[in-house]
């Protein structure tokens, strides 16, 4: 690696130095108390998966070149230089960390294992190394953004066609939109990924002034670890509800999108709420009634780790499943504790490639729900849903996968 | 509130290390023992001398606690997979303290059974306010005193642990507080 190349990633490593950042950094003792947080650690046993060896590969090169112990007595602490070679142990130690932040519940400081892993990420951009989908993903979703106007008229066809998928199924009064969209002054804006259907047939059994955003809700800068784009994504949103004056955004099943969108976007004239909290809330105030017959099968829930230890959205789901099921049986360790699904931080949306490692590191997760003899393994993210899909088969666990906002629909009393 | 609890009764590692934890409560209640201890040997502020006690507060038994939990903590370290995550300094910083510790107590524990008499703490008073002056006096009273041996090497010690504090984890000590607040939010 050149000079130049090197000046220029220490200068993005030197962007993320904040305090915070920098206490992480300097605080860890190496105690080894997160040693069995991390599934992929705890699934496959090698050390470089702890979360503090992950932490060390970045802080050797931190203290190389931004502390003056690592320029005079390297050895003692490690001190790497930043090369080829740690590039590529940035990769492995980054692209196998799901961001879940578990470790963080464990270590006794509170490290942020996540945050720490972002410095990586954006050294992995600095130098064109990082996984060329994600990145593709972000410029494509980042782009489509820009020409909205081209789009619209596709998006417009496509949310017809999915009208009239709501109408057969849930027969609706005569004169009412199915899915309302670009609405001035609607409560609520409902930013979805691909289909909106179950949600729209909620919403309007509701009775909500909603509307349906343009863009979808997932945000691969965030996955890509670019925060630029991070940015752009989640501002066009903003904007959006900004320009229709909405009261709310609600947050399709997407761990990430909300996450970002709750502690992103600063001080805003709405509120940001995921779609189980509508759903809980709904169901609360008698605007929705379900049917509990409808699913006699145990139920599971597994909590999306951005939705629920770092968004906390602990209870309202379980509100939701007393409401749909009389055996709904809960995963242990408790929520706060839950495992990964071993597919966030971008893993899921990398595919087949690494389809391998997903499955091995995620053992524990296929263990831990296979314990509670349920049936119906149900969860509230699109990244954990394709991933919990990959482990039923791959285990053959024998489960059904759902999202839970499709059981509250499909078990909606009209 | 939640932070203070966080940091300083450590309900995580108790949760995921019993062992460890219990150790790592004795050295740190024992560490904090022993600096109000050695407040004593600067005597010069009154404000530290409200409550009278000894250099040795509890008979030399904080010393063998810290010992054996330095023990501990050293030893763990030579196991995997704490062993992977270690780096040297980690290590040296134990010894470092293990050595410090061992050579202070020793003090004591020598001073009982040969029958030394009292620690002249004055003449360390002295010693320790001249070096604060830049002018290093030793009185001939305490190398005469019979274990001065073990009392240089745990200056010695004591001073390169000192020296190395400010670059070293330890520094956790004081930021531990602000990052379990960060946690808290
Ligand atoms: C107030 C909050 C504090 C917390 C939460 C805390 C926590 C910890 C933890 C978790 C360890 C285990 C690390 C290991 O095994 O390496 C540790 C070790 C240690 N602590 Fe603290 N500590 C605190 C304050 C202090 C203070 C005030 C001192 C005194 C200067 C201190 C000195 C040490 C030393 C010397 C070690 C052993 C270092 C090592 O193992 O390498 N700590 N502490
Ligand atoms: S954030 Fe999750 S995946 Fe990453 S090291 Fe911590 S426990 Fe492991
Ligand atoms: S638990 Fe925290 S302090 Fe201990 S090794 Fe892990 S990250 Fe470091």
């Amino acid at each position: 690696m050149d000079q130049k190349t090197r000046d220029d990633l220490l200068k993005l490593f030197q962007d993320k130095l904040n305090e915070a950042m920098k206490f992480y950094l300097e605080t860890c003792t190496r105690c080894g108390v997160c040693t069995e947080a991390c599934h992929v650690y705890a699934s496959m046993g090698q050390i470089k998966y702890i979360a503090a060896y992950r932490h060390e590969i970045v802080r050797r090169i931190y203290k190389k070149y931004f502390k003056r112990r690592g320029k005079i007595w390297p050895s003692v602490g490690e001190a790497r230089e930043l090369s080829e070679m740690a590039l590529e142990e940035l990769y492995e130690a980054v692209y196998s960390c799901t961001g879940c932040r578990r470790c963080m519940v464990y270590c006794p400081f509170g490290i942020d294992t996540q945050m720490i892993m972002s410095i990586a990420k954006l050294l992995l951009i600095g130098a064109h190394t990082e996984p060329e989908i994600l990145t593709l993903l972000t410029d494509t979703s980042v782009e489509k953004g820009k020409s909205l106007e081209l789009f619209k008229k596709g998006f417009l066809t496509g949310i017809k066609n999915l009208e009239k998928e709501v109408v057969k199924k849930w027969k609706i009064e005569a004169g009412e939109t199915a899915i309302p969209v670009d609405v001035d002054g609607a409560d609520l804006l409902y930013v979805a990924l691909a289909g909106a259907v179950p949600a729209a047939a909620i919403f309007n059994a509701a009775g909500e002034n909603w509307t349906l955003s343009f863009f979808e809700a997932v945000n691969f800068g965030a996955f890509v670890g670019d925060p630029t784009k991070t940015k752009l994504i989640l501002d066009r949103i903003v904007d959006e509800a900004k320009r229709l004056k909405v009261k709310e955004v609600c947050i399709c099943e997407c761990g990430t999108a909300f996450r970002v969108m709750k502690q992103l976007s600063g001080k805003q004239p709405f509120e940001v709420s995921s779609i189980t909290e509508v759903h809980a809330r709904y169901l609360r105030e008698g605007r929705i009634k379900v049917d509990k017959s409808k699913f006699r099968e145990p139920i599971t829930y597994h909590d999306p780790c951005q939705i629920a230890r770092n968004g906390g959205i602990i209870d309202e789901p379980r509100y939701i499943l007393n409401c749909l099921s009389d055996d709904f049986r809960e995963m242990s360790p408790e929520p706060k504790y839950n495992w990964c699904c071993g597919g966030g931080g971008g893993l899921v949306a990398l595919g087949e490639d690494n389809l391998d490692f997903r499955m091995k590191s995620a053992k524990v997760k296929a263990d831990q729900a296979q314990e509670t003899g349920a049936k119906i393994l149900t969860t509230a993210c699109e990244n954990c849903h394709t991933q919990l899909i990959d482990l039923n088969s791959h285990y053959e666990m024998g489960v059904e996968v759902k999202f839970l906002s499709s059981m509250v629909a499909d078990a909606l009393m009209q | 509130m939640w932070a203070l609890h966080d940091t300083f009764l450590l309900p995580t590692v108790r949760r995921h290390n019993p062992i460890f934890w219990v150790f790592l409560m004795l050295f740190h209640i024992s560490f904090l023992l022993l600096i109000t201890g050695h407040l004593e040997l600067i005597g010069d502020f009154r404000i530290f001398q409200i409550a009278q006690h000894e250099v040795f507060l509890g008979k030399g038994f904080v010393g063998l606690i810290l010992s054996i939990s330095l023990l501990f903590f050293l030893f763990r370290r030579f196991v995997s997979p704490n062993r992977d995550l270690s780096v040297p300094e980690d290590y040296y910083l134990l010894i470092l303290l293990f050595l410090t510790v061992f050579f202070g107590s020793q003090m004591d524990w020598a001073r009982r059974w040969y029958d030394y008499g009292n620690l002249p703490i004055v003449e360390y008073r002295e010693y320790l306010s001249s070096l604060l002056y830049l002018k290093p006096h030793l009185s001939s009273d305490l190398t005469s005193s019979g274990h001065s041996f073990m009392l240089v090497l745990h200056v010695f010690f004591a001073n390169l642990f000192l020296m190395f504090f400010p670059f070293s984890q330890v520094m956790h000590s004081f930021l531990s507080l602000p990052m379990n607040k960060l946690r808290r939010g």
